[in-house]
């Protein structure tokens, strides 16, 4: 378990994903992505991370790719 | 199988759906009313002075009801050496150990308290080998030794930091050594690790007003955990109840006392209520206790005509911090110290040293999976300096009845047939192409063996019993007190039943849950054991049913009641199958047509305590310890680059005298399972330490397990040698399938490389360090 409370944002699209992370970014909070979580949960139980706002980019449209080179 | 109706199929498991889909109830499951959540505080050395520990700012944290430090319960505990407290008190001896421990509403509020904890150490000098450790400069970890209750078994050594040694004398080694033609002597080591169980570990513990202590834990021993508690809170046996519900996976790391104490202080501390201890995931790696670490030398002799002669064996076990199961694994290991090999001559003292590393308990193999690696290991090396086969060399070494074990133990009629078994191998592994093999440049093909034999470690009066209960529709309730770890022994226990009353194994409905105050007193689910003696237990409950079923119809059928059998879910005349009953109308009592009704309900109970067993003479080691030994042989087949050292399993084969195999599937995925485990363990496991032997993997990201994906294909073989006092003629086989794989995997990747190993863990990073230049250009390359 994370033994405090977490932002969690799914974004639609890639933007979404982009400025999510420049506000939270701004708002001065310790900010991740997540896809997958292994990395994430395992650092954050040994107090090593402490995660305030988790952007969820795992479920992106595939169509992301396309977005990045246009 | 011969005449059988419900043994030797692999009839289904009554808790496979609930497991398969996830709805399994373990015991992290349950939510008391009323229970609180707990958090520990842990060492972040590995061996300190505790100088202070401030909780104030901790318990001003939302939702805090206790902060719990070693000085508010220093009380003494441990399996069979009290050597550790629950929580640290005024000495850390490892990286991980609990220090303090918060009691909160909810787990998240006693997580985030746990952290605004501050201790202050004064870090010490840290033991890091058992070879450092026995040095008489080294630092003396438990001082207080002395002072240690222990059981008499084990024999500890005070002022040092041996907290076990056994001792092996038997014939006359000097002698057995001058007859020898070839000797070798080498060392062998591998370092600690865990157990890696999906379940962590957890107990929930409660004091009622009256006093009586409730604990429901993950554990593989009930009966043991019961009893340790009285005997180290001075609580009567029967003021405590301990429930143990299904467990995720046990491997040994469940077979002591784990978490129970620290959750019954910790209820205390609040007025009784229900508390929770459970394990993070890195808790249950680094501060619950893990695999046990070694250091072994090994001298063997042998004849010219490859008879082995003489052995000279030290086995240094790496307990770590406390002593737990390792003093009893060091004695098991020393039980077993040659294999399963006929050698006339054996000197060995088998020693369990504490160092600054996490505590080791039980592991599957118990000591023996641990001397399988240096003697087997050291198999090969003779076999190659005779030039003989080294499948050819173990036959002929082959330990058979009549033979006596390194104990002086007579080994009896029930003997399994190890040469057979490494038939089976050489046959699985067409050992007849060779076992070294180029595929092309730099890729070969290599083989490898390893024998195995194992007895339980047990007390000498382990005991089982069984109760059979019967419903209004004929079936049968079985009770005993084997814990459900995944083995799936009660699959196998009902259809021991099911086969006396030959009827199908569905119709045994077997309890999943043990309860210490109604389940009937079983030892522990461990050592292999339990088929074999609740199953003994479980036939005589069967037996004993069977004839109050046969008294109680014999007076509506008017006939002796030896004249009626059992079979089908009825009871009828045996030379006149048409004159009976259904169980269903005797089993709760017969009631006749007007009413008047005889007999009352058949309640049948059975018991079984191991026979002939005794203890150590403590300067030879002479003496009956083995119930049975399970003999058997495994070997692998690896395909290896000779390049960079990297390697695949392709195949990995067992051959095992099992005496009798009473459910094909799970017997065979019983010992798939245990290769791959030994696989895992000899390829990549074990902790990783800093210069302050502080652990850099103790987390499931960087301590790597064996995966899907890894398997080779597993082959399984049973020989059926019958071990006459074993039901239906078997053994056991649970942790048997892992000893023999980590050498089998050792001699087949030293044979590929032609460099000897004698390390685990085997990564291709080991290998290709010690890879002969010239196959690997690129190594001085990289290292320039």
């Amino acid at each position: 378990m994370i033994p405090q409370n977490i932002t969690y944002i799914r974004p639609d699209t890639l933007k979404e994903a982009w400025d999510a992370w420049q506000t939270a970014h701004e708002q001065g909070k310790e900010v991740y992505y997540l896809n997958g979580g292994t990395e994430t949960v395992t650092y954050a139980r040994q107090n090593k991370i402490h995660p305030q706002v988790l952007i969820d980019i795992s479920r992106l449209p595939s169509s992301i790719y396309q977005d990045f080179l246009n | 199988m011969k005449g059988y109706r419900s043994i030797g199929i692999s009839s289904p498991r009554a808790d496979a759906q609930d497991k398969v889909n996830g709805t399994q109830r373990y015991t992290g499951d349950l939510r008391i009313p009323g229970m609180l959540y707990t958090a520990l505080v842990t060492s972040p050395h590995a061996h300190a002075r505790i100088i202070n520990i401030h909780k104030e700012e901790a318990l001003e944290a939302p939702g805090v009801r206790a902060v719990v430090t070693g000085q508010d319960v220093p009380v003494r505990l441990g399996l069979y050496l009290g050597d550790k407290y629950p929580l640290a008190f005024e000495v850390v001896r490892y990286f991980g150990e609990p220090v303090a421990a918060v009691v909160a509403d909810r787990e998240d509020q006693a997580l985030a308290a746990a952290r605004l904890i501050q201790v202050e150490y004064e870090a010490l000098p840290a033991v890091r080998t058992p070879l450092e450790a026995l040095r008489p400069d080294a630092p003396v970890l438990h001082p207080q030794m002395a002072e240690y209750r222990h059981i008499p078994a084990i024999l500890p050594e005070p002022g040092t930091n041996v907290a076990n040694r056994t001792r092996i004398r038997k014939g006359d080694p000097a002698r057995g050594f001058a007859e020898s033609s070839v000797i070798i002597e080498e060392t062998f080591s591998f370092p600690p690790g865990d157990h890696a169980a999906m379940e962590v570990r957890v107990a929930i513990a409660e004091v009622a007003r009256n006093g009586v202590v409730t604990i429901h834990s993950a554990t593989q021993a009930p009966f043991v955990v019961r009893s340790l508690m009285s005997t180290f809170f001075n609580i009567p046996t029967g003021n405590i109840r301990v429930i143990a519900l299904p467990v995720g996976g046990g491997f040994g790391g469940k077979a002591g006392i784990q978490l129970e104490g620290l959750a019954y202080l910790l209820s205390k501390a609040v007025g009784g209520r229900p508390v929770m201890v459970r394990n993070q995931r890195e808790e249950d790696m680094l501060s619950s206790p893990g695999h046990i670490g070694l250091f072994a030398r090994v001298k063997i002799g042998a004849r010219s005509d490859g008879k082995l002669s003489a052995m000279d064996l030290e086995y240094l076990f790496d307990s770590g911090a406390y002593a737990d199961y390792a003093v009893n694994i060091s004695r098991a290991a020393a039980i077993a110290c040659t294999g399963p090999y006929r050698v006339p001559h054996v000197k060995a003292d088998s020693l369990c040293v504490y160092t600054n590393h996490p505590f080791a308990t039980a592991y599957r193999g118990f000591g023996h999976i641990e001397l399988a690696f240096p003697i087997e290991r050291s198999m090969d090396l003779l076999a190659r300096k005779l030039g003989m086969d080294p499948i050819q060399f173990r036959k002929l070494n082959a330990i058979q009845a009549g033979d006596t074990s390194p104990t002086q133990q007579v080994m009896d009629p029930n003997t399994g047939n190890l040469q057979g078994c490494l038939d089976r191998v050489a046959e699985q592994l067409n050992w007849q192409e060779g076992d070294r093999i180029v595929v092309s440049d730099n890729l070969v093909r290599a083989k490898g063996v390893g024998c195995l034999w194992k007895a339980p470690a047990m007390p000498t009066n382990t005991d089982a019993g069984a109760i059979i209960t019967f419903n209004e529709d004929g079936s049968l309730n079985l009770t005993t007190g084997v814990v459900e770890i995944g083995q799936g022994t009660n699959t196998g226990l009902a259809q021991l039943v099911a086969e006396r009353f030959k009827i199908s194994p569905e119709q045994v409905h077997v309890l999943y849950e043990v309860h210490t105050d109604r389940s009937p007193h079983d030892w522990a689910t461990a050592a292999s054991r339990s088929l074999f003696m609740a199953g003994r237990a479980a036939l005589e409950a069967a037996d004993d049913a069977i004839a109050q079923i046969q008294r109680t119809a014999s007076i509506p059928l008017a006939c002796p009641p030896e004249d009626l059998e059992v079979a089908g879910g009825r009871v009828f005349l045996k030379d006149n199958p048409a004159v009976g009953l259904d169980l269903s109308q005797v089993v709760l009592g017969y009631q006749y047509p007007h009413g008047i009704s005889v007999g009352g309900q058949v309640i049948g109970r059975g018991r079984y305590i191991a026979r002939h067993l005794t203890g150590l003479d403590p300067e030879t080691g002479k003496g009956d310890p083995a119930l049975e030994w399970t003999l058997g042989a495994e070997g692998v087949e690896v395909e290896v680059n000779l390049r960079d050292g990297s390697y695949r399993v392709l195949k990995a084969v067992c051959a095992m005298d099992v005496g009798f195999v009473v459910h094909p599937a799970l017997a065979r995925a019983q010992i798939a399972g245990a290769m791959a485990m030994a696989l895992g363990f000899a390829s990549r496991e074990g902790f990783l330490f800093d210069e302050r032997e502080r652990i850099l993997n103790g987390n499931l990201r960087d301590f790597k397990l064996y995966r899907y994906g890894d398997e080779p294909e597993y082959l399984v073989d049973f020989l059926t040698t019958p071990q006459g006092d074993g039901p239906y003629g078997l053994r056991g086989l649970g942790e048997q399938g892992v000893i023999g794989i980590p050498p089998a995997l050792a001699n087949a990747l030293s044979r590929a490389i032609g460099v000897e190993l004698t390390e685990l863990p085997l990564t291709p990073e080991r290998i290709w360090k010690v890879l002969p230049s010239e196959k690997s250009k690129n190594k001085q390359e990289v290292e320039e």
